[in-house]
């Protein structure tokens, strides 16, 4: 028996429980990640914070496998709501900055030492769907740049789900359905 | 030790450029020309673990993505092992070299680079991934190009990048999926069709939309067609533009025709000229002149490419044709192949989206009485444009709820997962029925002392649709059970606050006499909609206090002095004097004190503000001199019936109060106030000293407690002043 949804109930404000059938162990994901591994629990508490883009009006969005399918089938294992930028550092170099350009301006967003270890990875923690800018500025000990790697990405993944209202009209047995 | 740039690994291609170009080292500039340094990736990867100095530069693609490894086999010497292979010979590389590392098979191989002299240790393990928009794939499809169909050609340049030069290569397209056999139904010499395989599940593998090379049993190319979607068994061809594609005609199929799934391009080849440069196109929708292409799958039939000197280079060029109309698709596939003096296989990937404004749609799912089934198909497909409206029909009895869920899916058809689901109740009337608001939680009364209760319960938010904004609740103090449908009830609004997720209530009850029993049901109320909840859940309590509790004291606040309020100093207060009857009572707050006995208020102490205590004495009763004796108690206020009282000093009676007979008798009244203590460090309405008794009330203009009445052991009644007033 497949992995699946049989109730999902808000329980609160901004929080909602996911509950789950399927043959144990499963497998769950929230936001590209793996929330839970391997367990045998079929219920899961979610709050809208769980996923930046989320709202209070519908909840971070699960998927999950159970025992008997594969992870990598989800929606969010083939296109996670992030991005991933893999450059090789140098160890003469201190360190280095991820910068997003704005449209403007290139923004710091993160600093990442060298330490040695070769390759060096940043990952982007917020769901992205529209093509972005990075860069990645190296620094000598001194402080001085060195020659930036730019990257552009275009990233796509699953579209979120929008903030409706549901109006139904006794009069006319109408279901209006409309943007909140 | 295997040699970079040799064996597989001796050939590779590259991208190219106009000489000019500005934007050379981009797969946009690849228009033809001169070589560019960019090598074409077959495969990339995302890296994981540490294998410091290593370099990974090139990932031979002949067993496509998965995990592979590059693990230190010791402190000198690494390994390759290609996803789902064993692993090869493990190779020695020195501090600025570059090795090939194969895997179980020549053609599974990786080139790397040493950077750095730190002994090897540990592995990198590789997640090997296809590329999207190289120059294989020629890029993502717009939903303009997409609509009008649109040919494109990009040119790379094979490259004999080792010191030995390349031998002779075939080049040739990659197929996607297995090969099948048309069988029940074939396409007609024109229009749209079908191809049916000869086994059920024939197409099961295949991509949901994409290209089908038709050959007949013989091997002969008879067409290439695109088809929108397909079963396990059939493909669909379903408009007629996309029949005869890539250089081919229509022509109608027969049975046991091969049906091969192909990528939309064809290639062909160009020699370079005596300075290494082939032709330039104006632009990527320009044909290039002079090629003959192919479409040929296998390495036999593919292109050839003689052998090349060391850095001898050759041209390839790429023609992807997209019919109008096609599938929307978020991963889209082109391979190319090379084979290699006959033995080592290059395979390069590229992976491009197509973007439908067709394909962008709202589906709105819905269950009755059960949650949306997500495989069905839904109430309502259409464009993603707002307001979507819905007829309900409501039940012939009962009553249904209808659960909804609005997924859309965007112009490259990926579809939201979401799947929690409104619920909309309706009756057979169609009326819509609110579900019942969710009881209130944590109900209780807490007393507060002196009589007063306070009524709570919290309401948590978020569970129902309609939500409440009153808590509404039904009381008695007669011990019998609150009854929703006769009882007034009393709302209360719930606001803000609190910053849990509920709503709380906390509503001041009282004074109510010792050993009342209260009764209260507590609903959530909704004030638009006039609908409140339904429990009948009675949370009950008895009065049970004898004490009161000591006032709160006004007091500086850190950083300077709290304004006063007389109504926060601390609530009006009863102290029962007669406990367990609680009949004669203390009432205080600040600024009064009285004393009570049943209904008859016997004294009443003020303090104005102005520093004046006043006494006030109703004026049915009569102020009689006479002495008062006997041993009373240790208290300044002794009760000996609910109408007789005695103010005691030290154990002593030394005034008599008959609430009955409206007299108070003291040995002499004084109302000069003589005897009063100024101030008492005590708190409360009475005081015992060893030669007074005092009673005080809270000035708040003073913010302190002062003597409003003394009475010392000789029994002599001492006010400040004193005065009888009505009531």
């Amino acid at each position: 028996m497949a992995f699946l949804i049989t109730e999902a109930v808000k329980i609160g404000e901004g929080a909602w429980r996911y509950s789950w059938s399927g043959t144990a162990p499963f497998d769950i994901m929230l936001g590209g990640n793996v929330v839970l591994s391997q367990t045998d629990n079929t219920s899961l508490i979610v709050q809208w914070q769980d996923e930046p883009h989320a709202s209070t009006i519908e909840p971070p969005a699960i998927e999950g496998v159970d025992s008997t399918q594969d992870r990598a089938t989800l929606c969010q294992s083939m296109l996670p709501p992030f991005i991933t930028v893999q450059f090789r550092g140098k160890t003469t170099n201190a360190y280095y900055k991820i910068e997003a350009y704005d449209g403007a301006d290139w923004q710091t967003i993160t600093t990442m030492a060298e330490s040695g270890r070769g390759y060096y990875k940043y990952t982007s923690p917020t769901r992205m769907t529209f093509t972005y800018d990075l860069r990645v500025v190296p620094y000598d000990a001194s402080g001085t740049a060195g020659t930036p790697l730019e990257l552009t990405f275009f990233h796509h993944t699953h579209p979120a789900p929008r903030d409706l209202t549901y109006t139904y009209d006794a009069g006319t047995n109408n279901l209006t359905i409309d943007e909140a | 030790m295997a040699t970079a740039y040799t064996r597989a690994d001796q050939i590779g291609l590259y991208l190219t450029a106009p000489l000019d170009n500005a934007d050379a080292g981009n797969v946009s500039a690849c228009l033809g020309g001169a070589r560019q340094a960019q090598q074409v990736r077959q495969l990339d990867a995302m890296i994981e673990g540490e294998l410091a100095p290593i370099i990974v530069e090139q990932i031979g693609g002949i067993v496509g993505e998965g995990s592979a490894q590059v693990r230190a086999v010791s402190t000198t010497t690494v390994a390759y092992t290609a996803p789902d292979g064993e692993e090869g010979t493990a190779v020695t590389i020195a501090d600025g070299g570059v090795v090939l590392l194969e895997g179980e098979t020549s053609s599974e191989y990786v080139r790397i680079r040493r950077d750095g002299s730190d002994l090897l240790a540990d592995a990198l393990t590789l997640d090997v991934r296809k590329i999207y928009d190289n120059l294989i794939a020629i890029g993502d499809v717009s939903a303009a190009d997409n609509t009008a169909g649109i040919d494109e050609y990009l040119a790379g340049m094979l490259c004999a990048h080792g010191d030995a030069g390349a031998a002779a290569t075939k080049v040739y397209i990659g197929t996607l999926a297995p090969q099948q056999v048309s069988d029940i139904a074939q396409l007609a010499a024109t229009g749209t069709g079908t191809i049916e395989a000869n086994t059920t599940d024939a197409f099961e593998d295949w991509p949901a939309s994409g290209y089908a090379r038709v050959t007949t049993a013989g091997g002969t190319l008879r067409e290439i067609v695109y088809y929108t979607s397909r079963t396990a068994q059939t493909l669909l061809i379903t408009d007629e533009a996309h029949r005869a594609l890539l250089g081919t005609s229509m022509a109608a199929g027969a049975v046991d025709d091969v049906i091969d799934c192909v990528p939309g391009i064809r290639i062909g080849v160009e020699a370079p000229d005596s300075d290494g440069f082939i032709q330039t196109i104006a632009d990527r929708e320009t044909a290039p002149t002079g090629i003959t292409w192919s479409t040929a799958i296998t390495a036999a039939a593919g292109l050839s490419v003689p052998a090349l000197p060391t850095l001898g280079t050759y041209g390839l060029w790429i023609h992807r044709q997209i019919p109008p109309a096609i599938t929307e698709s978020i991963r889209s596939e082109n391979v190319i192949c090379l084979e290699i003096d006959g033995t080592y296989t290059q395979k390069y990937y590229g992976l491009y989206r197509v973007q439908s404004t067709q394909a962008a749609r709202a589906k709105v799912f819905i269950g009755e009485d059960a949650r949306p089934d997500f495989d069905a198909a839904p109430e309502y497909s259409g464009a993603p444009t707002f307001p979507i409206v819905i007829v309900l029909t409501p039940p012939p009895s009962g009553q249904k709820t209808f659960n909804v869920c609005v997924r859309e899916t965007d112009p490259y058809g990926l579809e939201a997962y979401n799947s929690y689901a409104h619920p909309i109740t309706i009756d057979s009337t169609g009326a819509q029925v609110h579900t019942a608001l969710t009881p209130v939680i944590d109900a209780e009364f807490v007393e507060l002392g002196s009589g007063y209760v306070q009524l709570r319960a919290r309401y948590p938010l978020g569970f129902d649709e309609l939500g409440a904004d009153y808590f509404r609740y039904y009381l008695t103090t007669d011990g019998t059970a609150p009854d929703p449908g006769t009882d007034t009830p009393v709302d209360t609004i719930m606001r803000i606050g609190g910053g849990g997720p509920w709503r709380s209530l906390t509503a001041e009850l009282g004074p109510y006499d010792y050993g009342t029993q209260l009764k209260a049901i507590i609903r959530p109320y909704n004030s638009t909609e006039d609908v409140e909840g339904d429990s009948i859940d009675v949370v009950t309590h008895t009065i049970a206090l004898v004490a009161a509790p000591a006032p709160a004291l006004p007091s500086a606040g850190m950083g300077g002095v709290s304004a006063y309020d007389s109504g926060a100093a601390f609530p009006q207060t009863i102290a029962y004097l007669n406990a367990p009857t609680n009949t004669v009572y203390w009432k205080y707050r600040p600024g009064t004190t009285e004393l009570w006995a049943g209904s008859q208020l016997v004294f009443r102490a003020m303090a104005s503000g102005q520093n004046q205590i006043t006494l006030h004495i109703p004026a049915a009763f009569s102020l009689t001199e006479g002495a008062v004796s006997g041993a009373g108690s240790a208290n300044p206020v002794e009760v000996s019936s609910a109408t007789r009282l005695y103010l005691c000093v030290a154990g002593q009676r030394v005034a008599d109060i008959n609430v009955a007979a409206f007299t108070i008798t003291a040995p002499s009244f004084d109302a000069s106030g003589a005897i009063l203590p100024e101030d008492t460090p005590v708190v409360g309405p009475s005081l015992a000293l060893d030669d007074f008794s005092c009673f005080q009330v809270y000035d708040p203009a003073q913010g302190r407690w002062r003597s409003f009445l003394c009475v010392d052991n000789a029994g002599v009644f001492s006010a400040r002043w004193l005065a009888q007033t009505a009531s």
